[in-house]
């Protein structure tokens, strides 16, 4: 199977990858990623950068170059790019979360506190986000520059947001708190059978082991993969049926097999 | 220069570290597996990283090594492994296995393990849930938990985001062998090359080249676990029974008359960080075998009971049984195959797979790099 820009129009993972800066770089700060791959006549990028941090050069055509080490992540390029290809991401601002910086050019706009839901680059719903700043980019036509926060796993992942949906607030599983939409990405993610989608989201570990998730677990990933849901493997069953004391469990007559 | 791609068979922890420190070095993983990804024996165990109970030797050495670079991972991967670094305890019942272990306490400390003796009423202060009846406990402040699940998924993330390919679903058939040198595998999907196969398979390794005249003995050992109900932070340690490691590097001191000796159960308890206790465990050769069994829960929690009467009033919710690919000394097989050129071993970790499996991904990368197959 074909990915990449030329075949979905997103960036592969490998396609990602070349143009990330090194890990060292994004533990100390925000810094641009431009995810610009293609020969395109095009170079507004290096002129808005007050840093000379982006090297496109005499050919026009060539694909910009960052200089990480100089970059201060202040989002110029990212208001600036006609193709809306270039983000701010600063992984060191909390232990857990990290900042994207995004152009975004629908209305209406978020507001800062707003929670919304992470996107990937092909729109796919990631994990939900919180809005932090909206800031209006004088410097470059008035451009909207969005900054949400998003779990640092998904820094490389979430390249947009939209507004929650039904889907996003409806949690299935009750005892982790797993909501309709965290199932459905990970059966999109390649989760077909109940176990999957547990260790992928933690939808049954908790108090009740599924008692109550489990069959609207298989329901989800049938309507998913388009199979049957008595085709879906359900978990299996452990001891004990219902909850047990330490004490009793090893108080209680066993037969020592 | 292209880089050269090394095929890793086995998406667990072990198979996943290797992926991880084989990308670092500049190669292309490819990881395969059989179903999806740490779905047998990383994701049905325990998740100590514990120092203590490792035998002075190769197997310590090791770990220790493993443990700074589990700090490296917990800092670096964007994924939070849930690594915490709580201190360990070794329970002491009676005064014979402080016996026992006063000695191992001596070769631990040659090593640069500090261990430190304590009374039962000062390990009563470090952890009020522990009996008044115990003899005492070693303490460590070098034993850490993680989370096996978590940990293989931030590996697979990683490798993924710097453009590695991880193959679920690909049953290995065959190695491909040309004049006696592996150059890849067979699979259901067809056949893939590659500059080197690393054999991470855990307790189906042996059978892959099995018809190549080599065939280490794995064999499975379960390990049976409950899981409680999660409760506020209660358990802050992790903590290990003696009679466990004896059943591990002494089993000739057990009576084999004992349901418990029988089984091979043995205390190791842990608080995860979303509060649920995990109670391990059994240790019993039944192949390839995954129930749990009533005897074998039971076992457990008779023994528990004993250590931890505070405990009494927590619900157990679930059992869970893995089963840890067991060698015939005990040692993990790590490294090249000299029958088969281009075959590499990484497997056989039995109970100490979370623990040791970064330093496994860096030993089998640093392997690989030296045979020079990236030039």
């Amino acid at each position: 199977m074909k990915c990449g820009l030329i075949y979905d129009g997103c960036l592969s993972q490998a396609e990602t990858a070349s143009v990330l800066p090194a890990a060292e770089r994004f533990a100390k700060g925000p810094v641009a990623v431009i995810e610009c791959i293609q020969d395109i006549p095009c170079n507004p990028c290096e002129k808005s950068c007050p840093h000379q941090a982006i090297i496109i050069g005499d050919n026009i055509t060539a694909v910009p170059r960052l200089q990480a080490d100089r970059c201060v992540g202040c989002g110029l390029c990212a208001a600036q790019c006609p193709g809306l290809a270039i983000f701010i991401v600063d992984a060191s601002y909390s232990a857990t979360e990290a900042v994207i910086t995004l152009p975004y050019e629908y209305y209406p706009l978020p507001k800062e506190g707003d929670i919304v839901m992470g996107v990937s680059r092909s729109g796919a719903a990631v994990a939900k986000a919180r809005v932090l700043k909206v800031r209006r980019e004088t410097a470059a036509y008035g451009t909207i520059l969005v900054s949400i926060t998003v779990p640092k796993k998904f820094m490389h992942t979430i390249r947009s947001f939209r507004a929650l949906r039904e889907a996003d607030k409806r949690i299935v599983c009750r005892c982790e708190e797993i909501t309709e939409t965290e199932i459905r990405l990970a059966v999109r993610q390649g989760a077909n059978t109940v176990k999957d989608v547990k260790l992928a989201t933690r939808a049954g570990m908790g108090a009740c082991q599924g008692t109550s998730c489990r069959r609207e677990i298989s329901r989800i990933i049938a309507e998913e993969t388009g199979a049957s849901p008595e085709e879906i493997l359900p978990p299996r069953f452990r001891m004990p049926v219902r909850p047990i004391p330490l004490a009793q469990l090893a108080a209680e007559e066993g037969k020592n097999d | 220069m292209t880089k050269k791609e090394v095929i890793v068979i086995g998406g667990g922890i072990i198979g996943s570290s290797v992926a991880y420190f084989l990308k670092e070095k500049g190669y292309w993983p490819i990881l395969v597996d059989k179903d999806n990804f740490g779905k047998e024996t990383s994701s049905a165990c325990e998740g100590t990283v514990i120092m203590q109970s490792k035998q002075p030797g190769p197997k310590l050495e090791l770990a220790l090594k493993s443990r700074t670079l589990y700090q490296e991972l917990s800092r670096k991967l964007v994924y939070d492994i849930e690594y915490r670094e709580k201190g360990g305890l070794v329970l002491l019942e009676n005064e014979q296995q402080a016996a026992i272990m006063k000695k191992t306490m001596l070769e631990q400390e040659t090593f640069g393990l500090q261990v430190k003796l304590l009374t039962i009423h000062e390990a009563r202060k470090l952890e009020p849930v522990l009996s008044k009846n115990l003899w005492g406990a070693i303490y460590s402040d070098a034993d850490a938990q993680v989370n096996p699940i978590a940990v293989t998924r931030a590996l697979l993330q990683d490798v993924v985001k710097d453009g590695g390919t991880i193959l679920p679903h690909t049953k290995v058939e065959d190695l491909l062998v040309e004049q006696g040198n592996v150059c890849g595998i067979k699979t259901n999907r067809g056949e893939m090359r590659a500059a080197a196969v690393v054999n991470a398979a855990g307790i189906w390794s042996s059978s892959l080249t099995a018809r190549y005249g080599y065939e280490p003995k794995i064999i499975p050992r379960r390990g049976q676990i409950l899981v409680t109900e999660a409760f506020p932070p209660t358990v802050r340690h992790i903590m290990i029974c003696a009679c466990y490691l004896a059943a591990k590097h002494h089993p000739e001191l057990l009576d084999p008359t004992k349901l418990q000796h029988k089984l091979g159960v043995g205390t190791v308890i842990e608080q995860t960080v979303h509060g649920q206790l995990l109670i391990g465990s059994t240790r019993e050769f039944v192949g390839i075998n995954k129930e749990t069994t009533l005897a074998g829960i039971q076992e457990i929690a008779r023994h528990v009971m004993k250590l931890m009467p505070g405990l009494k009033n927590i619900n157990v919710i679930r059992s869970f049984s893995g089963l840890r690919p067991k060698t015939e000394n005990g040692l993990p097989i790590l490294g090249p195959v000299k029958e088969l050129p281009g075959l590499f071993m990484a497997t056989g970790h039995e109970g100490d797979g979370i623990a040791l499996a970064p330093i496994t991904g860096k030993i089998l990368a640093d392997q690989i790099a030296e045979t020079g197959i990236l030039s």
